[in-house]
């Protein structure tokens, strides 16, 4: 039977940035700062998640029931909004691989491991699994280094730190990306630097 | 007034919120035939079989007349899911109201959509499926079984296989002239495969409205619905599909698909919800046997015996395949269903199949669909390769938590399985190789 599937591929402006940065293999640190501004735009034209403490809550009762379901909570809203489904869907997957875990961290840890893997599936959904097919066609990159390239800027700490802000407000009104502290280099070593590294 | 109370109490409304109901005929605004199953079968289907293909004819027309929401609202992070209000005329009313939350829970499940289903009674003789004439008589074939014939690869393949063993009842709804053509050429071609017989049973539905929305994701209820029925009507208690495990789970290629954007049509959670409906509705056990649900496109196709090839061949597979605006209704060559079908003949070492085709584009080269199932093979790869598969698999792809009654050895067995069959491509000459390194220049 035909399947027909449908596979969003539009990318917004902040998307297309974050896309630049991998096509011109920008350092790790300049395509994660891309990236969170990039969720940062998302969080505010998406509404953010504004029932993500809940969702951690049930997430730490449904890992301690250790019965596997594929959303938590399963609510109506998740049908409607898609950040919602995200993070429905990635407390059931944190239940069902890490119920040790969350048996054992207090509930605000809890929720900014739900917040960072639901910033992961935001950035996949609205951007980065748009862009990674046609970054391995077009022979930027092999699959698995793209794969691996893209899960360790989901870990960067601006990334983290979008997830702390995220936990304080949820529906990510006004929400920015963090800025990043910048430290100058001594003038010793500026003297001696190559010049691609004080871009 | 009696023939306008009469024509109110046979028409089904639907509505969206904040507008006026907007009424549904069938014979006007959608078109249901199931004259030439009630004439074959010399027999009336039972009320409740009756009401459950109307239904889903219904379901299925409201799913094409409602538009979902559009791209700029998606980008707001809107899902494209809908509201939708039907009401609609039926044997059993009481039945069916008392078990409209297994349905709508079914529909939510394959179409993303919240329902809203009203039941009332529809006057006796009046349904499209309601059969006048008497039947002198019975010649329901014993003990053939009832199984799912889409005209595509699976059910041929399928068919094929089970027909080496067992006669069956081919049951199948056609959308228009050219997917009849195709589901009859390839039953015709299937009956020399072996002695046994297969009894062909056709439904048709189709709109007679101009159809806004593309997606008709109930069309898998549709399937599913005169399956059912008709087993019902065959006095079977099971119903038999052969759609290949990926096909059916459909894992999304890219996270940026979201829900049933990654059809469910034969979806093992689909199947179980649809099971359950049937039991709930006759108050019978019923059974939606799916063999193949363990296995991939390309063990479907290896199983099928090789005398059956001139049958594959004629199978259709393509999202726009049986569009009847298709020039020549060739097959596109590079949509997801194409390719899984291409890659499945070439991993079943029967290139010669997809030789045999004409498709609108013969290379897949630069094709996104296909660019898009690499980084999902990719994916796959990565999280089978995790020292605990299972929790890799979920972390890669949550949606496998949904593959019950299927167990996880089972599911990372189909995927190590698909895995392997891209990567044995890799060596590959012509179009089987070009599937493989097209999305991958650069490795």
């Amino acid at each position: 039977m035909p399947d027909d599937d449908r596979i969003p591929r539009y990318m917004t402006a902040s998307w297309r940035r974050v896309f630049r940065c991998l096509q011109g293999r920008e350092s790790v640190e300049r395509t994660s700062d891309a990236v969170t501004r990039a969720l940062a735009a998302t969080l505010r034209t998406a509404h953010g998640v504004p029932g993500l403490h809940s969702i951690a809550s049930q997430m730490q009762d449904a890992a301690a029931s250790s019965v596997a379901q594929s959303r938590i909570p399963d609510s109506e809203e998740a049908r409607r909004h898609v950040p919602a489904d995200i993070a429905e869907r990635a407390a059931a997957a944190l239940a069902a691989t890490m119920p040790e875990v969350l048996a054992l961290v207090a509930p605000d840890q809890a929720a900014l491991m739900l917040a960072e893997r639901v910033l992961a599936g935001l950035a996949y959904h609205f951007g980065l699994d748009r862009m990674a097919p046609l970054l391995v066609a077009e022979g930027t990159y092999e699959t698995g280094a793209l794969h691996a390239l893209l899960a360790e800027i989901l870990v960067s700490e601006q990334v983290s730190k979008l997830a702390k802000r995220l936990l304080i407000r949820p529906n990510g009104t006004g929400r920015r990306a963090p800025r990043r502290r910048r430290f100058g280099m001594p003038i010793e070593d500026l003297l001696n630097a190559d010049l691609s590294e004080v871009r | 007034m009696t023939a306008i109370r009469s024509q109110a109490r046979t028409t089904a409304r639907f509505a969206v919120p904040g507008e006026a109901p907007l009424p549904l005929q069938l014979g006007c605004q959608a078109f249901l035939d199931g004259r030439a199953v009630i004439r074959r079968l010399a027999r009336e289907l039972p009320a409740v079989a009756a009401d459950l293909i109307e239904i889903a004819a219904r379901v299925y027309a409201v799913d094409r007349l409602v538009l979902r929401p559009g791209m700029r609202q998606m980008r707001a992070g809107s899902a494209w899911a809908r509201n939708l209000w039907l009401e609609m005329p039926v044997r059993e009313p009481q039945l069916w109201n008392a078990h409209a939350d297994r349905l709508t829970e079914l529909l939510l499940w394959l179409t993303d959509d919240i329902w809203n289903l009203e039941f009332f009674q529809l006057p006796q003789g009046a349904g499209p499926l309601d059969e006048s004439q008497g039947f002198l008589f019975d010649t329901v074939p014993t003990g053939s079984a009832p199984v799912l014939f889409s005209g595509g690869l699976d059910s041929g393949a399928g068919l094929a296989a089970h027909l080496l063993h067992d006669d069956a009842v081919a049951i199948s709804v056609d959308t228009s002239n050219w997917m009849q053509h195709v589901q009859q050429r390839v039953l015709q071609n299937l009956s020399t495969v072996s002695e046994h017989t297969c009894m062909s049973l056709r439904y048709r539905v189709n709109l007679r409205a101009s159809s806004v929305e593309s997606s008709q994701r109930s069309r898998g209820l549709l399937f599913l619905a005169v399956g059912i029925a008709t087993a019902w009507a065959l006095r079977q208690d099971r119903l038999r599909v052969f759609e290949n495990g990926i096909g059916a789970i459909n894992l999304p290629y890219l996270r940026s698909q979201s829900g049933s954007q990654a059809t469910r049509s034969m979806h093992p959670r689909t199947l179980r919800l649809a099971e359950e409906l049937a039991k709930a509705i006759s108050h019978k056990p019923f059974r939606v046997d799916a063999p193949a649900l363990t296995v991939t496109k390309a063990q479907v196709v290896r199983a099928a015996p090789a005398i059956a090839g001139p049958a594959l061949a004629l199978t259709v597979s393509c999202d726009t395949g049986f569009s009847a605006r298709v020039r020549h209704h060739a097959p596109c060559g590079v949509c997801t269903s194409c390719l899984l079908r291409r890659q499945a003949l070439h991993a079943a070492g029967r290139a010669e199949l997809d030789a045999a085709a004409t498709y609108r584009t013969s290379s897949p080269a630069g094709s996104a669909a296909l660019q898009a199932m690499l980084w999902q093979v990719a994916r796959l790869r990565a999280g089978l390769a995790q020292p605990q598969p299972w929790p890799g698999l979920i972390l890669e792809f949550p949606e496998v938590l949904d593959t019950a009654p299927l167990t996880p050895t089972e599911v990372i067995s189909l995927y190590r399985s698909y895995v392997q069959e891209w990567e044995g491509l890799e060596g590959a000459s012509g179009i089987g190789g070009q599937l493989w390194r097209q999305g991958r220049t650069a490795a």
